[in-house]
């Protein structure tokens, strides 16, 4: 009896137990290295390509809008910047999902888009100082919430020349409308150039990264496990939690609180793009963000990861949750910042398909994947 | 039978675990200063959890804090050292105590053990060459209630039938060398779940038994030190390994130990004593039965979960959100945890239904302070327990702000989800 049980025992302390869910198959072993191979290279890489290919092009189309000022083409030039800055917010948004890797060690993230940090009169006060004296203005020396994405849907949205600042920036109300215009432009030049340098640096560093990912576990790698490295990664699936449910649906809509002050009322002035209208369109493409991640594409992501311990079913449930999300957001009329006043039902409809989503991620998903919340590793538990 | 008890024993195995266990406090709080959790667990937090009762403690600022955490590592060496040991442990155990009882969140088996060892050590002087013996059974009952109800809280169709939630920890290990493929494997989950059961509920009769006593010993460490190598549970597994040499025969170290006493050290008195340290112990053996008393499962209502040694038995997560309305209006919002927690004190309250009415009233007072009036405070809690489907835990036609905590049982706790763990819908 008791050298069974030593025995028995014994197996238990070297390490010896179950992995799979009760109704999983036996040996269905996931290769977490895989998958975090997949996610990294098919799937975060070529997002960050696709990003870093769009800013590109939103510097050349603001320069040619720049250079149009004045001109009869000045309205279709800067027609296509704005169009240029809606492909790069579009995706910058679909990159949203990947809270891991450089983006946030090298605070990139922020100096490409600070929101909800963001401020138009601080843009103001950087474009008179850039016109101040244009030849050593360095935007690169900056706040992050005077550069990015952020500021330049001001710059190319806003149709008025008036600054937002309380009391505008000394000189500013002395110069001409044309003047003005030239001096934003001049500003967006910048801060275009700026933002395709620091999506060139995002992407120089998740080229290696996603090897780092792929050999987690390794000596001298930094995830311990590839266990841990796909705990890092799915933290960012919570971004659909914290930020798109609760910020930019919840708190424009009333449904959450927002910086108003109001209980249960809209709260237009917390929109993500409100210059632009362009919110619903940021929502959307996070969506695709999280599908990416979630799917991991054509190959393993997360929805294997579940159907390999023996949740197929609640992938599926994520999935088909996912997509009425997606129907649910498409449904709103409109922009949102109208729709928050005269479609509360539909908005209030998007938030509870998401926040299904954000539920089933919440609860079942951590307790079948092991797995802990953003920021919960590292500490003891019994 | 008194004077069973009274008989003068050899002290040094209890001096032995002094300094065993002294170290292990000294190199918890080194850990805890070095590992940045003083932030994390003390100055990050924007609102605290209290335990009932103890509502007036706060946490010192930053650098208050640090300062506790290293009066706290030079008391475990004076512990070690034998340096007017009861003082240092009773300031160690006020000390430590502090800092546990500041955030419910925070709280740990291990660190209640850590709490009530260092009690034990304050009250019983164990620094002279002799004891009276029943000085060494209040440590051994002390930690063989730990393991006994540790076990006796596995003995449920979750761990025993289903291997969960070991099953669910055991996969993150699948990448291991050699054993990894073998931790998806359901039946060494289970194989697993039992050896745990039978480990917990036998391993103190195999360590008071001479004859089983070394592979007892020898099996113990290998257990500890599995759980140390696979699970996140800190000092636990060292605190047990030093806590089991207290079933050795008390004269086990007395060829390591110098036999003179320590100086300053007397003998001890009973008295006082005699009735405190049972009284004691007799509250250890009965708290960890209380959830008897509630209706329902405590792994899904928590009531009579802590202190009562319910170890790595249940892995659950849950989604919640609390909708505040204003009855003036008819207005609500929804609250999500995150803007008044840490992550780590929102996954700990999305599980357990006082911490949740805690946050609700907490909510409340919020909304009442930024000039909402009273506000009706309802929580939508989906919890996941040991892999099952979310339920909905509590009742979310229940205005908690109404609510008032207490020993009762919470009638708005709904029941507990049926069917086996990891159940798909």
């Amino acid at each position: 009896m008791k050298t069974r049980f030593v025995v028995l025992f014994l197996a238990a302390c070297s390490g010896s137990g179950g992995g799979a869910a009760p109704d999983a198959q036996s040996g269905d072993t996931f290769d977490r290295t895989a998958m975090l191979a997949n996610l990294g290279t098919a799937v975060i890489v070529p997002a960050f390509e696709r990003f870093d290919t769009s800013t590109d092009g939103l510097a050349t189309e603001v320069a040619s809008y720049c250079a149009a000022l004045g001109s009869p083409a000045e309205p279709a030039r800067r027609g296509a910047a704005q169009l240029a800055w809606q492909t790069a917010m579009d995706r910058w948004q679909e990159t949203t999902s990947v809270a891991v890797g450089p983006a946030d060690a090298m605070t990139l993230r922020e100096r490409i888009y600070s929101w909800p940090l963001v401020s138009s009169c601080a843009v103001d006060q950087e474009v008179m100082a850039r016109a101040t004296m244009p030849g050593s203005y360095d935007i690169s020396t900056k706040l992050t919430n005077r550069r990015g994405l952020p500021a330049l849907e001001y710059l190319l949205f806003a149709t008025s020349l008036e600054s937002t600042c309380p009391t505008a920036p000394a000189g500013w109300n002395a110069l001409s409308e044309a003047d003005r215009r030239a001096a934003r432009c001049a500003y967006a030049a910048d801060a275009a150039e700026d933002l395709a340098t620091q999506a060139q640096a995002l992407l120089d560093g998740w080229r290696p990264y996603a090897t780092t990912l792929a050999n987690a576990g390794a000596p001298g790698n930094p995830f311990r496990s590839p266990h841990e490295a796909v705990n890092r990664v799915s933290d960012g699936l919570f971004y659909l939690d914290t930020d798109v449910k609760d910020m930019k649906i919840g708190e424009p809509a009333g449904i959450t609180q927002g910086s108003c002050g109001t209980l249960g009322a809209p709260c237009p002035q917390d929109l993500e793009s409100p210059w632009s209208t362009y919110s619903k369109e940021n929502i959307l493409a996070d969506l695709r963000s999280f599908r990416a991640i979630f799917d991991g594409g054509a190959g393993m992501g997360f929805d294997d990861f579940l159907a390999a311990r023996g949740a197929a079913t609640l992938a599926t449930q994520i999935q088909t949750d996912l997509d009425a999300s997606v129907t649910a957001v498409e449904a709103i009329p409109g922009n949102l910042g109208d729709a928050i006043i005269t479609a509360p039902d539909e908005v209030a409809a998007a938030f509870a398909a998401v926040k299904k989503v954000t539920d089933e991620l919440k609860s079942q998903f951590l307790t079948t994947l092991a797995l802990e919340l953003p920021e919960g590793l590292g500490d003891d538990g019994d | 039978m008194r004077a069973w008890l009274t008989r003068p024993i050899d002290s040094s195995g209890l001096r032995a675990f002094r300094v065993l266990f002294g170290l292990v406090l000294a190199g918890g709080a080194v850990r805890t200063l070095a590992s940045g959790w003083i932030e994390k667990l003390y100055v990050e937090p924007r609102f605290f959890f209290t335990y009932w009762g103890f509502d007036f403690i706060h946490p010192l600022p930053h650098a208050g804090m640090i300062a506790v955490y290293v009066a706290l590592a030079a008391l475990g060496v004076a512990i070690a050292a034998g340096f007017h040991t009861r003082l240092a442990a009773a300031l160690f155990f006020v000390g430590f105590s502090y800092t546990q009882l500041i955030d419910v969140t925070n709280y740990l088996n291990h660190n209640y053990l850590i709490s009530l060892l260092a009690l034990l050590l304050a009250l019983l002087p164990v620094n002279t060459r002799t004891v009276p013996a029943w000085f060494l059974y209040a440590f051994r009952l002390q930690v063989a209630v730990v393991y006994i109800y540790a076990g006796l809280t596995k003995l449920g169709s979750d761990w025993l039938l289903h291997g969960e939630p070991l099953a669910t920890w055991l996969s993150v290990h699948t990448d291991l060398p050699l054993i990894g493929p073998l931790l998806d494997e359901r039946w060494v989950a289970l194989g697993a779940s039992w050896a745990g059961f039978l480990f917990d509920t036998t391993i103190v009769a195999w360590l008071l038994y001479p004859r089983t006593r070394r592979i007892a010993y020898l099996v113990l460490i290998g257990f500890h030190t599995g759980t140390h190598l696979l699970f996140h549970i800190g000092l636990f597994p060292f605190i047990m390994t030093v806590a089991a040499t207290l079933f050795f025969s008390p004269d086990w170290a007395s060829r390591i130990l110098p036999r003179k006493p320590v100086a300053g050290s007397r003998q001890p008195v009973a008295g006082l004593l005699f009735l405190l340290i049972p009284a004691l112990l007799t509250l250890q053996v009965v708290l960890p039965l209380r959830h008897l008393l509630y209706p329902g499962g405590v792994l899904w209502n928590e009531e009579g979960m802590r202190f009562a040694w319910k170890v790595m038995v249940r892995e659950k997560h849950g989604a919640v959100t609390f909708h505040v309305t204003q009855p003036s209006t008819g207005r609500t919002v929804q609250v999500s945890p995150h803007r008044y927690l840490t992550a780590k004190q929102e996954r700990e309250m999305s599980s357990q239904p006082d911490l949740i009415l805690q946050l609700a009233h907490h909510i409340a007072d919020d909304f009442r302070a930024r000039g909402f009036g009273d506000v009706e405070v309802r929580a939508e809690a989906l919890v996941s327990l040991n892999a099952r489907p979310p339920s909905p835990m509590i009742d979310p036609t229940v205005d908690l702000a109404g609510e008032r905590d207490s020993l009762a049982p919470k009638t708005w706790i709904l029941p507990a989800p049926e069917g086996p763990p990891g159940a798909r819908p």
